[in-house]
């Protein structure tokens, strides 16, 4: 019964031992940030040469950034999605007992963003619109693309 | 008995204790108050009221028919996961935001607010 109990003991120690020397030694790491609220793509609901800067801003709320040049007035609504994967691998233990170490490591970081740009003119005028929602984009797909 | 879940319990244990949560919050702060909103009006409200009310304005912009003012601030929600070979990490920040459009002579022609710091969420990346 002594026995039996002490090569538990053992067992328990030695993968106690094993998961905590492996721990941080191969891991995978997946990171994930949201800046905004969704972004709906705008369809007809704003017109050409008729729409103005208030009717935005009413349906919209306030602008994350907001550019002028040329005459030109831009009010750019965004929210961004980054992602972030990794697996590495090292062996801190073999660093500290030879003079080799293993370190491997892999990480791919993409980040896509869905913005809504209105330009109007002087007057405040709509005069174009345009829409892009990158994070319907696959993340593996859009990371390895060129 | 005891031997019987003595295994089982002690590897939970030491699985457990090589995991790690974190819940964090960060604020980019500014003291303005939304419901001063109420008290503006378009066509009346100066840039000197807006800042008299809102107080200095995070940015300003010069546009082709006068200037925007605008006032932020965010919240940012982060959860983080280690377990043993496996760790995750999300980020949530969400912004409040006004915008205020004066003409040339600084008369408030319109403005728009996002209030939207209290939709950050703390969650998994999934």
């Amino acid at each position: 019964m002594g026995c039996h109990f002490n090569s538990r003991f053992a067992m328990i120690v030695l993968a106690g031992s094993i998961l905590l020397s492996l721990s941080g030694c191969l891991s995978y790491q997946y990171e994930r940030r949201v800046r905004g609220i969704e972004i709906e793509d705008p369809g007809d609901a704003y017109t050409l040469g008729n729409t103005s800067i208030s009717d935005v801003l009413s349906s919209l709320g306030a602008p994350d950034e907001v550019y002028s040049f040329d005459n030109t007035d831009l009010l750019v609504y965004q929210r961004s999605l980054f992602q972030e994967s990794g697996l590495s691998l090292g062996i801190p233990v073999l660093k500290m007992a030879t003079a080799w170490s293993v370190d491997i490591s892999a990480t791919g970081a993409l980040t896509r963003y869905d913005t809504l740009t209105f330009w109007f003119d002087s007057q405040g005028v709509l005069q174009d619109i345009v829409f892009e929602k990158a994070s319907d984009r696959p993340y593996l797909k859009t990371l390895f693309s060129q | 008995m005891i031997h019987r879940y003595f295994f089982p319990l002690s590897i939970g244990f030491i699985l457990f204790c090589t995991g790690c949560f974190v819940f964090g919050n960060n604020k980019e702060y500014h003291p303005f108050d939304p419901a001063d909103l109420e008290s503006i009006q378009p066509g009346i409200t100066t840039a000197t009221d807006i800042s008299g009310l809102f107080g200095a304005p995070t940015n300003t912009i010069e546009l082709s028919n006068g200037n925007a003012y605008i006032y932020h601030r965010s919240v940012s929600k982060a959860t983080l996961i280690w377990l043993i070979f496996i760790s995750f990490a999300n980020y949530d920040t969400q912004v409040d935001q006004i915008v205020f459009f004066f003409d040339k002579e600084d008369l408030l022609t319109h403005y728009g607010a996002s209030i939207n710091t209290d939709k950050a969420e703390y969650g998994l990346p999934f």
